[in-house]
């Protein structure tokens, strides 16, 4: 039953997820490439000139002129957490609130399947597909930093995969949570989306303003630290649970609600 | 003892908020029966089918199917049923033969009458869902339905987009498995085509269940047309005095006589008249609806 489900959902989203690959290790491969021309530059002293709300807003404690720096700055701080979450939000809104919308849901739903088994099948596979992207972002810099020259971490490596994991997947299951609740794709796109939005509005404006910074804690980014973990491989374990306590809760909150739930368009 | 029916319906009601689905729905459908559930759009017959399927959840009563309640043990009943959607959606991006083989993988490739099903209603496998018509969905959506010969099958107007030769071979394939004992619960709006294979009908009007007869006496109940032209002269008065006949009517070059149960009487006192034509037209199902409803009416007064 979950074996049928998870081959299929391959199948259904493997262009898709050749895009995404193919996109992140390309970017991975450029972030890594051009490392050769900026690590003999003036480019700490660059970063450390730019004024300091400027730095606090991208990550004020990286040191650029380091190869996890300068990977962390021009790849895991932005671009990445935006592919990934862009990823993380369709995939989930597609295979449950999409499905209801086209009608299939019905037709699935018409055979001998538990709806917990298709939530947890469609979130079995979007970690392992998320696993694999993360995967496939790092491998480049585990083959290309000593070839650039640049220094690396394999424990730090680690970390950052797992943490960068909960925190994905973290965004991912309350995707799941929203999908669950609507039967239009795009509204549970939108509602998810503008859940990421405020998380990351309330991160930025948390490191200006001492009274909103009493609830970055609400925010999941104030739990994303990927130069932390790929620098020191230093775990705030304390992050890492509500990370997954994030995970745990929105996907039970996902199987709960769409075991209740009407189906239909 | 009396075999438990393979479907009960007790007291069945689903409100979306304050729009009715259907209301205090109280029936049985035996094995090795086919019943039909007429009725025209917007009758509740779709909210009833889901509701049997477990997709959406009473708001009042229950439903049972093969003795399991169809919302707490949806997933065990499936395992006994097959079923149509009345508005048949499938998985575009695939071919045909993907398709099914992805339904097949939810009871272990157990489609043994899949290759049959695709050979007699002739559908092309290997094409992509969304280069197929209408009815070629439709075929798809019958195979899905009955390719593991279910001892159940849940069927919401099943032959829309058929063409008329897919239509009398699906037919066909419905009177074998209610020769192998098989339950069909289906619903319609095409009256003749509930006349023509269902054991027993229902008939569904806004949310309401107005009556269960078998289909001896919905033809006995129902008001039919008889238009008969003659070569001559027609004593009208004598045909409205039969006690089958509502009435008649001098259209053009013939009369239409509308009428209801046995037709014997009228057939012999039209005999006495050189007859030039004679033709049946079936009643739309609003007629047939308002012959049901002042029927009862009557029968009540």
């Amino acid at each position: 039953m979950v074996k049928n489900l998870l081959h299929r959902g391959l199948a259904d989203r493997r262009v898709s997820l050749l895009v995404y690959a193919c996109g992140l290790a390309a970017y991975s491969i450029f972030i890594v490439a051009i490392w050769s021309s900026f690590k003999n530059t003036q480019i700490e002293q660059l970063w450390n000139s730019y004024p300091e709300s400027l730095r606090k807003a991208f990550g004020a404690s990286i040191n650029l002129g380091t190869f996890d720096g300068f990977f962390t700055l021009e790849f895991l701080n932005q671009m990445w957490p935006l592919v990934l979450s862009v990823f993380s939000i369709g995939f989930a809104s597609a295979s449950l609130a999409g499905e209801v919308e086209k009608g299939t849901m019905e037709m699935l739903l018409a055979q001998p399947v538990a709806r917990r088994t298709v939530v947890a099948a469609r979130h079995l596979l979007y970690s392992l597909t998320l696993l694999a992207l993360i995967a496939t972002t790092l491998v480049p810099v585990i083959v290309g930093a000593p070839i650039v020259g640049g220094s690396i971490s394999y424990t730090g490596l680690a970390a950052l995969s797992l943490q960068a994991f909960l925190f994905f997947a973290a965004i991912g299951s309350y995707s799941f949570f929203f999908a669950a609740i609507f039967s239009s794709r795009s509204l549970a796109i939108f509602v998810s989306a503008g859940v990421l939005i405020f998380a990351y509005a309330l991160d930025i404006m948390s490191k200006f303003n001492d009274f909103i910074n009493h609830f970055h804690f609400l925010s999941l980014f104030n739990y994303y630290d990927p130069y932390r973990y790929l620098h020191d491989a230093s775990f705030a374990w304390g992050d890492l649970a509500v990370l997954a306590g994030t995970i745990v809760i929105s996907t039970a909150a996902a199987v709960l609600w769409f075991e209740r739930r009407d189906i239909a368009v | 003892m009396a075999e438990t029916p393979n479907i009960i319906c007790r007291e069945l009601t689903k409100f979306y908020g304050a729009t009715r689905g259907i209301e205090n729905l109280d029936l049985t459908v035996g094995r090795g029966e086919i019943f039909g559930f007429l009725g025209p759009n917007g009758a509740g017959k779709t909210t009833t089918i889901r509701m049997l399927m477990g997709l959406i959840r009473p708001t009042a009563g229950s439903a049972m199917v093969v003795g399991l309640d169809t919302w707490k043990q949806s997933v065990e009943i499936k395992r006994h049923v097959g079923a149509t959607q009345g508005d048949v959606r499938l998985y575009e991006h695939m071919r045909v033969q993907e398709l099914l083989d992805y339904i097949d993988g939810f009871r272990s490739g157990a489609g043994s009458l899949r290759a049959e099903l695709v050979e007699r209603l002739d559908l092309a496998v290997g094409k992509k869902v969304k280069a197929l018509s209408r009815g070629n969905r439709q075929k798809v959506a019958i195979v899905v339905a009955m390719m593991h010969d279910p001892e159940i099958l849940i069927l919401d107007e099943p032959t829309l987009g058929l063409d008329p030769l897919m239509q009398q071979v699906f037919y066909a394939i419905l009177g074998e498995f209610k020769q192998r004992g098989k339950t069909v619960f289906l619903s319609s709006h095409i009256l003749s085509e509930v006349e023509r294979v269902c054991d027993r009908v229902g008939i569904v009007k806004e949310g309401n269940l107005m009556d269960v007869r078998s289909i001896e006496e919905l033809r006995q109940n129902k008001i039919r047309h008889m238009d008969v032209s003659f070569s001559g002269e027609v004593d009208i008065s004598r045909l409205k005095a039969l006690p089958q006949v509502l009435d008649v009517k001098r259209l053009d070059s013939y009369l239409r006589i509308t009428l209801r149960g046995d037709i014997d009487a009228i057939i012999k006192e039209i005999a006495r008249y050189q007859v030039v034509d004679l033709t049946f037209t079936q009643p739309s199902l609003e007629d047939f609806f308002m012959s049901f409803y002042h029927h009862g009416t009557d029968d009540d007064g």
